[in-house]
């Protein structure tokens, strides 16, 4: 079976974050793609 | 303090440190490497996939007149071409590299998030996978070209029943890319050695973490475009039809929103490769690191202000074609820095030629020729003589395949031999790079004469005063797509064996000054960096210090 490798939760909680920030941002292009096209 | 610790899962007493077995180790990984070969193995089966259809496509062009498809389905090869090529072959390949190199470049164990780098494969192949299925249905493939333009692509005879699967493709591929990106910057921002700082990171990291950024802001872009389409399409709005008060032109301004930065999310990667590869084999640091670092900035910051210049033809405003004029140019200023560095770093060195650095010495040379290219077409005016014939193509060619496809080779022969432990036979891969460096320019080249001449794009068929150069290219395209077999060749016997000679750690001479992988054992081990380095090298960034 695999070894798992076990991140220290301080790292772990930073990449969880992180994730979380950088789909804010992804999702926020896509909304002003849109919005921008229903104001035309 | 480590970032991490291994450890032993507590219900399975016999783990054993390596990978699961059988077929389900490839489905279920999270390991970074397993995941990076997936990656790059699937990129090289897509490449000779999109390889095929531009051999039908240079097959059909090779004389005047309708030979062997019919034009449906010769559109529908051009438009799957590319969008095979973008989103199943370059795209994943670099990927595939970043799995595999970042983690051992910077120290860091495996990527910060596993599971998602698995799901994004997956997505990816899914994705892929249903584009390709749009090939067997009624109406045949989408094919009115990669960049989806509406009113086009919404007839009915241009893309059948094809539309909505392509469009779902194409948000499983912005997602599959999108979770890549997150893993990315994670990684690097999460994961690093704590010895190694953000301006001692290799070029390849740094061009990466640029890429992802860019991929996380035009992907979504993309995706709401498409998903507009799909609504004029089926629900009756009117984002892009004008007799319902939308605007076609409103589609092209997103779409290159996302399409001019996708060109660099394609490229900077690969001058990150380049990057890392010419100063091993010139035996000097590179030249210029921080200004490699801000050039790859400024280069990733203007892409998302020059959309425009790939439609100049719509009929802007005077202040704008010359506002996306000049912004363009201003292009050239960054990327100069960069192609200057890469001569520096060569100028006195101890230089070998193995096949790596031969293919990072065309891709300087080649890619050079495509940004001149991509300046002649900056200039306005001059573009409505250039818009949508074959001198694009050949700009556009010559800045994806001698370089994003030539250094995505080098990469192959350059890392292969670490994977593996194997090394790869010298005089096949010179052949391989000879063979693909003459019939290229045999293959594009003669695409710039035909431009000029006024041969429009994405059509079967042409006037006869264009056969000749259209002969010589499908001659050169059809030597490049053979000369590839021994790509392949190579990459399955490396695997095996190779020559059979054991390679050392650092495979190449004094690698190891210049990034951390090379101090790792050849094969690198399952799992690596369990516990952090406490040095990194810093031979690549002599002239920051």
């Amino acid at each position: 079976m695999q070894c798992t490798l076990k991140l220290n939760m301080t790292t772990k909680n930073k990449n969880i974050l992180t994730a979380v920030i950088l789909i804010a941002i992804a999702l926020s292009f896509y909304i002003i793609a849109v919005k921008q096209a229903i104001s035309q | 303090m480590s970032a991490v610790v291994a450890e032993h899962d507590e219900h399975h007493a016999d783990d054993h440190h390596g990978p699961a077995k059988g077929l389900l180790r490839w489905i279920i990984t999270t390991n970074h490497k397993d995941i990076g070969t997936l990656y790059l193995l699937f990129a090289l089966a897509m490449f000779f996939v999109g390889g095929s259809m531009a051999m039908v496509i240079r097959a059909e062009l090779f004389e005047p007149g309708l030979q062997f498809v019919d034009p449906a389905f010769f559109n529908s090869m051009t438009t799957m071409h590319a969008l095979v090529m973008v989103f199943g072959a370059v795209m994943p390949a670099f990927v595939g590299l970043a799995n595999w190199q970042i983690p051992l470049m910077i120290g860091a164990a495996d990527m910060a998030l596993p599971r998602m780098n698995n799901m994004s494969f997956w997505m990816l192949v899914a994705g892929v996978l249903l584009l390709a299925s749009t090939l067997f249905m009624e109406g045949g493939a989408p094919n009115g070209g990669w960049t989806l333009y509406p009113p086009l692509v919404l007839q009915p005879i241009t893309v059948g029943k094809a539309l909505p699967f392509a469009v779902f493709s194409v948000h499983l591929l912005g997602i599959s890319s999108i979770m890549g990106a997150i893993n990315i910057i994670a990684t690097i921002f999460n994961m690093r050695a704590p010895a190694m700082k953000l301006m001692d990171m290799p070029l390849f990291v740094w061009t990466w973490l640029i890429t992802a950024f860019l991929l996380i802001a035009v992907m979504p872009v993309f995706a709401g475009a498409v998903t507009m389409l799909l609504t004029d399409k089926f629900f009756h709005t009117s984002f892009f039809n004008a007799a319902g008060g939308g605007d076609p032109v409103l589609y092209e301004h997103i779409f290159w929103f996302f399409g001019h930065p996708e060109v660099y999310i394609m490229i900077l990667p690969t001058f990150g490769v380049a990057s890392t590869i010419i100063p091993v084999f010139a035996r000097k640091p590179l030249f210029g690191y921080a200004s490699m670092v801000w050039a790859t900035g400024a280069i990733a910051f203007l892409s998302f202000i020059v959309w425009a210049h790939h439609m100049f033809t719509v009929g802007m405003p005077l202040a704008g074609e010359l506002y996306f004029m000049y912004a363009t140019m201003l292009i050239a200023v960054p990327t100069g820095v960069k192609v200057f560095n890469w001569t520096a770093t060569m100028w006195k060195g101890a230089m070998s030629f193995e096949t790596p650095m031969l293919f990072c010495i065309a891709f300087v040379v080649l890619f050079t020729m495509g940004g001149f290219t991509g300046l002649m077409m900056a200039i306005a005016p001059v573009d409505f003589q250039y818009h949508d014939t074959y001198f694009i193509v050949a700009h556009f060619h010559y800045t994806l395949v001698p370089a994003s496809i030539f250094i995505l080779m080098a990469a192959g022969y350059f890392w292969l031999p670490k994977w593996t432990g194997h090394m790869y036979n010298e005089k096949i891969g010179q052949l391989h790079f000879w063979l693909s460096a003459i019939s290229v320019n045999i293959l594009f080249f003669p695409q710039h004469f035909l431009g000029l001449a006024g041969m429009p794009r994405r059509i079967p068929d042409y006037a006869v005063q264009f056969a000749d150069w259209n002969m010589i290219s499908s001659i050169g395209g059809f030597i490049f797509g053979a000369s590839q077999l021994l790509f392949l060749y190579i990459v399955i016997d490396t695997i095996k064996g190779g020559t059979g000679e054991k390679v050392t750690d650092e495979v190449w001479e004094d690698a190891s000054k210049h990034s951390l992988e090379w101090t790792l054992p050849s094969p690198v081990p399952y799992h690596t960096w369990t516990t952090p380095p406490a040095m990194v090298p810093t031979e690549h960034v002599l002239d920051t210090h």
